[in-house]
């Protein structure tokens, strides 16, 4: 799997102007899709926050997310990625990810955040420079502030295309992060929320840094941290991954907390940590363990090896159209096909990148990654697994009655034992115990099987 | 070709830099390509013959080292004279190599920006002197601009990112300087400019003069323009000028030099930096996304350019925003220069109220408390906006700190609450106010005051529900199902749980259950699948710390030996890979690594010779306890006792005919039933007839349960060869309660960590004499514990080298004797102990073992508990609230017990109180671990009279936010004395809190009652309450 590159060619820096009557925000994009289709430098919005303070926290609270990597050294700062911006008809949303591919940031800019709705829809790369976000921290932002993302002004390029030109590394394991947490969000549900003096007062709480995953559940108005899992519990793996909360919290009005459905015996879990700013929400998704990606977790494996979900996939596709919120009832009755065949596509697309999901809003929204990614180079166990099946490596013991398969991997055949949960020898297996996607073996096995039925 | 090799190569070997530079000066790539080539062998230079190894018989190396490695054996010195023979040349060579020219030389002739990055790198590996490194840096910054490869940007770049070797700055600035780069844009050349720049020299009295970095900017007066600049832009770099002060010494003193502060101020007031953008860069440097605790240096240089008036309020808007960083300095110098405006009249009062907020919430007790008095100077000089002010100081509310919300709430009396429709705004932040004040908020008729006694579960505490505490309001409705359950109960057990419903019924909390050890819930039948069995050893190769798990493969490995060899063989083989990986690393079952111990089992059950471990062990005189298991295969620790029992088992397994583990646990804490032992040993008895061996008895008798086991003992003798009377009288002497003392201080012999010094340490020591017993070994190795600080070496054995691995091993403890918790907790407290001092430890694993309602906790389990609170890892402390919590809930925890636990601690320097309240604090939401907190804090009081040790307030603190929730006892001698006392020390204030809120109702105190009644009754229904209640 070899690391692509990406060019970042803006046009200008972002900057912020001030003036008299209050700031303006100009935020240079580059790249991504618009209904239209691919452009160069997307223009989206522009129009006045109707609370700027708390916008314009989130923002940098998003670009601090690009900017960290929260388990390597601090010195791959310079080759960060810049956030994404999303617009639809009524909202935008900032996202970005950082550079370890575990913590997942973003700002979604409400109907009632701005006085006029974006002029057009699509997802692009957004400057944040240094200077601009030191002058955008600094600025007394009380003030009017108008924001622009993307410019609508007729600029003929001269030679060379852009006046600023970035290449930054796009390592695989990152895009495909960035696309699976939006997939896993999927699999969360409400663990509790507390309003805002409770919430500054909880997230001031939690210790800094803890060798262990920490475990926040619901306790007598607050959360509770523990160290071992239970029911109604969120993971908390490298608390100091939540700092960037810390900003936000004069602004929240409640915090609210996501994650997987949990018990006693539960491993490390992905969650998700979402402040409702009023006419913004902001959502910070935590790995399961801090030196531990999203990318890894391979959780969407079984349904990217499908044949049908990916047709299901490229079904859906066809019809998304930027929607902010995207109505899975509607979506089956227009296609014509059942309800779960629909969440299977999108599920699908959102781990290829090209869908989001809103906790709050318990729903999909369209979004396309501005980074091109094979679905197979970004998952090699996928690819593995077909090329087990492949080279006949793959017998299955029982078909009949579905007891398992032996699967030969160099010198060892190991054995899949069919679940719930699938077993194997291997010692990928050993070590996660299914906590993260089947392993190659597991893999293979189920799709054998499934071509056996089929 | 230009240049000749044989003349460069002349001018390397007399080290004649300036001939080296005049030779490579006009030389082409192609010709340094060449040159390269040619002189290849002549820069790579001879090959060094390393030496041999030399054996020493035992002796010779213990008077080797008792010479303090000076008196070489004749050996030695003869290898010596070999290897110097051998590298005649090579020492020739490094001679030449050692010197300038030839090292510049290597840079003139580098093939690529990776050989000159290399060589940057090594720079020094051959030559040692230091005191020249600012003018070898010039050398080879002259050397490469007389070259100027294509990638001498690239270079610098690479060098600064790693800048071991040759001076990474000063050689950048160098070539800088000379134009051949432009200014590096690695941020790496802003942050080692402060440590870099001052040139240094030797005078002639050998001492070290440097330069101030005033000089030293002014030496290098192009840094002004652009370097010094980018020092308020660059992460960290603030963190580097705090770093460097310049010092020289005088007559043998160090004599502190100027700061970087300082040179910056200095030059600004000679008028070289201007003034303005200075304060500009400084306040603009706050609000860049650096790390809030690495920027105090431009506090510090904006203090030392003592801004003028006018020049603060050019910039009040400025300082306005700085109230809300999340960065202390910044917030602070914004109040000092806001509070200089506000006293000369030149700031809106409006703006600063407007802008307040963020830090009347800010963590810090003194930010808050300045910005409030702000604020009350605000309404002090502007009568007309006091309704505003106080509105504003409200905000203070919702600070985590009641003492804060006390100030706000004092605040706003002093100015007097505003009408309407100031106190409606107010009133809104009411909701934040800590329950003990809403007396007074009810005073300043901000809320009635009925909403001021309104119990639990107002908007007060969010939204977020508690299955434990609405478990205790049904336990709360449902006293009458209690007294039901009560009256129901045996006649022997009803006592205590009567006594304590009396006690609910007369408003008071009953105290601890008075419970013995238990054997938990029965385990799922034994693995008899050998599927199952190759899926647990799948999963334990990996990860083995489910202590459980561990038992049951063991015993199944060892009943499924008897399948035939092939069959075995087939169903492990994907697992043998991993397998031997493991049993290649490790010395067999030496208890140093669990995982280890279960490739043995896994290679031994695949039909697998294991190799005899007993030559693997050596003389372990050097290192006693070096080794868990000794070569004979006897446990040396308690870590050692499953690794011998392993070993054991592998023997049965390698013979294949199967058998049975007595020891195997029943239940899932360990324990094993007579009958079930019974059974055993008839099974074994038409079996293979062999027990597994010593250990494998040892252990089975520790987790036997109490009582009579009829006629056990005839069977057992048949099978064990050990008298019938010795094994009854085993089993009932490692029932004997035993006495413990605490013991604190510094172990003796090496630290575990070899990089540490040793640290504090709380462990336990067997009062008196504990009983001989016959037929049990392990017994008498567990109840070794004379002095565990002299002991600690011995006892801890392999975790000095293996402590990421010691969890698994640490998990099982708590197994190995279920019906003596408190020596097993003497055990623990050694993991525990290691959790003092930060890094990763076993420490939350030995707590997570003593987690289970069955393991009862004496006066040891509570110095566990305590040293778990105490633990300088933030995930350990919170795993010691979770206990905490859990054994307040099922009755094991004793306050009496914690706070001499707390009280031993804290004399001995082993426990801080600052961590021992934050850890508390995270047990603190439900009513009863706050009522035994409270209690706990009440208890230990009088222990630490008559001087209060460091941070005792911090748990008065805690104890005074918890009373008005759940009450308090009465309270202790020593907290009415320092409530008393004049002053306002920390402690004397917050013990004046303590008795002030003793008066609470304690709105949860009915909850917190309720529920340690429920834990009397469960455990008087599981017949676990013992007499002593």
């Amino acid at each position: 799997m070899t690391d692509a590159e990406l060019a970042y060619r803006y046009r200008g820096p972002s900057v912020l102007r001030r003036a008299e009557a209050g700031s303006e925000l100009l935020l240079a994009t580059s790249g991504g899709v618009t209904e239209a289709g691919p452009a160069l430098r997307p223009y989206f919005f522009s129009g006045f926050l109707t609370d700027p303070a708390a916008a314009a926290t989130g923002m940098l609270a998003c670009a601090a997310v690009a900017r960290s990597s929260y388990y390597t050294p601090g010195s791959v700062v310079a080759l960060l990625r810049d956030p994404v911006v999303t617009s639809h008809a009524d909202r935008l949303r900032f996202e970005s990810f950082s550079s370890c591919c575990g913590v997942h940031a973003r700002l979604d800019l409400l109907p009632e955040a701005f006085t006029d709705p974006p002029v057009a829809a699509g997802t692009t790369n957004v400057d944040f420079n240094d200077a601009m976000r030191a002058a955008l921290a600094g600025a007394a932002v009380s003030g009017p502030l108008l924001l622009s993302v993307g410019s609508d002004e007729v600029v003929v390029d001269v030679a060379g295309g852009s006046n600023t030109e970035r290449r930054v590394p796009l390592p695989a394991r990152w895009v495909k992060g960035f696309g699976e947490v939006q997939a896993l969000a999927r699999q969360m549900q409400p663990v509790g929320e507390l309003a805002g003096t409770a919430a500054l007062r909880f997230i001031r709480s939690i210790p800094r840094s803890a060798r262990r995953p920490l475990w926040a559940s619901p306790a007598n108005g607050t959360f509770s941290l523990t160290t071992t899992p239970g029911p109604q519990a969120a993971c908390i793996a490298g608390p100091h991954r939540l700092t960037e909360l810390g900003p936000l919290l004069r602004f929240a009005r409640r915090l609210r907390v996501y994650a997987p459905p949990a018990d006693a015996a539960a491993t490390e879990a992905p969650s998700a940590w979402e402040l409702d700013l009023g006419t913004a929400r902001f959502t910070l998704t935590l790995s399961p363990e801090k030196y531990r990606g999203f990318s890894g977790e391979g959780a969407l494996l079984g349904l990217l090896a499908d044949e049908d979900a990916a047709a299901d996939a490229d079904l859906v596709a066809g019809v998304l159209a930027w929607e902010s919120r995207i109505d899975v009832t509607d979506l089956a009755a227009s296609l014509q096909i059942e309800r779960g065949r629909v969440l299977a596509g999108l599920s699908f697309l959102a781990a290829s990148g090209r869908v989001g999901y809103d906790l709050a809003d318990e729903s999909f929204f369209h979004r396309e990654l501005p980074f091109g990614s094979s679905l197979a180079a970004m998952h090699p166990r996928l690819a593995n697994a077909r090329e087990l099946i492949a080279s006949g490596a793959v017998r299955l013991v029982d078909a009949a009655a579905g007891a398992g398969a032996a699967v030969c991997a160099g010198e060892i055949e190991h054995r899949v034992t069919f679940g719930p949960p699938d077993r194997c020898t291997c010692p990928w297996w050993g070590k996660h115990r299914g906590t993260r996607g089947p392993c190659k073996h597991v893999l293979a096995a189920r799709m054998a099987a499934r071509d056996e039925v089929g | 070709m230009s240049l000749n090799p044989a003349d460069l190569e002349a001018a390397m070997r007399r080290n004649d830099v300036q001939a080296v530079r005049y030779l490579l000066r006009e030389a082409t790539e192609a010709d340094r390509a060449a040159g390269a080539k040619a002189l290849k062998s002549f820069l790579t230079g001879p090959r060094r013959h390393l030496p041999e190894p030399v054996m020493l018989a035992p002796q010779q190396f213990m008077d080797f080292r008792a010479s303090g490695f000076q008196r070489k054996p004749a050996a030695i010195e003869q290898q010596e004279r070999e290897e110097a023979e051998l590298n005649r040349d090579y020492y020739a060579w490094r001679e030449i190599a050692q010197g300038l020219a030839f090292r510049a030389a290597q840079f003139g002739l580098a093939g690529g920006v990776a050989a000159a990055t290399r060589l940057a790198g090594e720079f020094y590996d051959l030559a040692h002197d230091y005191d020249t490194y600012r003018d070898d840096a010039d050398t080879v910054a002259a050397v490469l601009a007389d070259r100027r490869p294509v990638w001498l940007a690239d270079f610098v770049d690479r060098h600064l990112q790693s800048p071991g070797g040759v001076a990474a700055w000063p050689l950048a600035r160098a070539l800088v300087r000379l134009g051949v780069i432009p200014r590096p844009d690695a941020p790496e050349y802003t942050t080692l400019m402060p440590g870099s720049v001052c040139r240094r020299k030797r005078g002639t009295d050998g001492a070290w003069t440097a330069q101030t970095p005033a000089e030293a900017l002014l030496d290098d007066p192009g840094l002004l323009d652009d370097e010094v600049w980018r020092l308020f832009t660059v992460p960290d770099a603030a963190f580097e000028l705090e770093k460097v002060v310049t010092h020289s010494w005088v007559n043998g003193t160090r004599v502190e030099g100027q700061t970087w502060a300082d040179a910056i101020a200095q030059l600004s007031a000679a008028g070289l930096l201007d003034r303005d953008r200075l304060l500009d860069a400084c306040l603009d440097a706050f609000n860049r996304d650096f790390n809030p605790n690495r920027v105090g240096w431009y506090a510090d240089l904006l203090q030392k350019l003592e801004p003028w008036l006018d020049e603060v309020a050019a910039r009040s808007s400025r300082y306005l925003r700085l109230l809300s960083s999340n960065t202390r300095d910044a917030v602070k110098v914004a109040q000092a220069e806001l509070g200089r405006l506000l006293a000369a009249g030149r700031l809106d009062h409006r703006l600063l109220l407007d802008a307040s907020a963020p830090a009347l919430r800010y963590p810090q007790k003194s930010i808050a408390a300045a910005q409030l008095k702000l604020i009350g100077q605000v309404a002090a000089k502007d009568p007309g906006l006091r309704a505003r002010s106080a509105v504003t100081a409200a905000a203070a509310f919702g600070h985590e700190r009641q003492d804060v919300q006390e100030a706000a709430l004092k605040l706003i009396g002093k100015l007097g609450v505003p009408g309407e429709p100031f106190r409606t705004e107010i009133r809104a932040h009411v909701a934040d106010l800590a329950p003990s004040l809403l007396a007074d908020a009810a005073a300043l008729g901000l809320i009635s005051i009925g909403d001021a006694n309104e119990p639990e579960g107002s908007s007060a505490h969010g939204t977020a529900t508690s299955d434990a505490s609405s478990a205790g309001v049904a336990v709360v409705n449902d006293l009458a199902g209690l007294e039901r359950r009560i009256t129901v109960l045996p006649a022997s057990a009803a006592a205590d749980s009567r006594a304590a419903l009396e006690l609910v019924l007369a408003g008071r909390v009953p105290g601890p259950v008075p419970t013995r050890a238990a054997a938990g819930a029965t385990l799922p039948a034994p693995v008899t699948d050998p599927d199952e069995l190759v899926q647990l050893l799948t999963v334990l190769l990996e990860d083995a710390r489910d202590a459980i798990a561990l038992e049951r493969a063991l015993a199944g490995a060892v009943r499924l030996s008897s399948l035939p060899t092939a069959q075995r063989a087939r169903l492990v083989a994907p697992l043998l890979k991993r397998a031997r990986q493991f049993a290649n690393i490790y010395v067999p079952f030496d208890g140093s690594k669990i995982s280890s111990d279960v490739a043995l089992i896994t290679l031994a059950w695949s039909g697998e010779k294991l190799r005899r471990g007993s030559a693997d062990r050596g003389e372990r005189s050097y290192n006693p306890g070096a080794y868990s298991v000794d070569g004979s295969g006897r446990a040396r620790t308690m870590a050692g006792i499953f690794s011998a029992r392993a070993w054991e088992a592998a023997k049965i397994i390698e013979t294949g005919r199967g058998g049975v583990l007595l020891a195997e646990p029943e239940t899932k804490r360990g324990a094993v039933t007579a009958a079930t032992l019974q059974a055993r040993i008839r099974e074994l008895a038409k079996g293979s007839g062999r027990p597994a061996g010593d250990h494998d008895r040892d252990v089975a008798l520790l987790r036997l349960e109490p009582g009579d086991a009829g006629d056990l003992w005839q069977a057992w003798e048949r099978m064990a060869g050990v008298r019938a009377q010795a094994l009854r009288v085993s089993h009932e002497q490692v029932q004997t309660a035993l006495s413990f003392e605490a013991v604190t201080g510094m172990p003796t012999g090496a630290p575990i960590r070899a990089s540490r010094q040793w640290h504090e340490h709380m462990l336990a020591r067997i009062a008196g004499q504990a009983p001989r017993v016959p037929a049990c070994d392990s017994w008498q190795l567990l109840t070794d514990l004379p002095d565990p600080l002299a002991q600690h070496e011995v006892l801890y054995g392999p975790a000095r080298y293996e402590s990421r691995h010691y969890d698994a091993a640490v998990a099982a403890w708590s197994l190995i004797c279920p019906w003596q918790p408190e020596l097993a907790a003497a055990h623990l407290l050694r993991p525990l102990c290691d959790g003092l001092v930060p890094g990763l430890t076993p420490a939350t694993v030995a707590l997570e073992s003593m987690r289970h309602p069955g393991h009862a906790l004496g006066p040891v389990g509570h110095l566990g508990l305590v040293v778990g609170l105490a633990s300088a890892e933030a995930d350990t402390r919170i795993a010691a609230a979770q206990l905490w919590s859990d054994a307040c809930l099922d009755g094991r925890l004793d306050p009496a017990l914690a706070a001499a636990a707390i009280g031993t601690g804290v004399r001995g320097g082993a426990v801080k109180l600052s961590r021992v309240a934050d850890a508390l604090q995270h047990a603190s939401h439900a009513p009863l671990p706050a009522r035994r907190i409270v209690e706990t804090v009440c208890a230990a009081m009088d222990g630490f009279a008559p001087q209060a040790p460091t941070n005792l307030h911090l748990l008065l603190e805690l104890a005074a936010q918890l009373v008005p929730r759940v009450g308090a006892p009465e309270l202790p001698g020593m907290v009415l004395d320092l409530a008393r006392r004049r002053g306002d020390t920390r402690v004397a204030t917050t013990a004046a809190q303590l008795a002030r809120e003793r008066e609470s109702a304690g709105t949860e105190l009915g909850t917190a009652a309720a529920l340690a009644l429920a834990a009397h009754v469960s455990r008087a229904e599981a017949g676990e309450v013992t007499g002593a209640g």
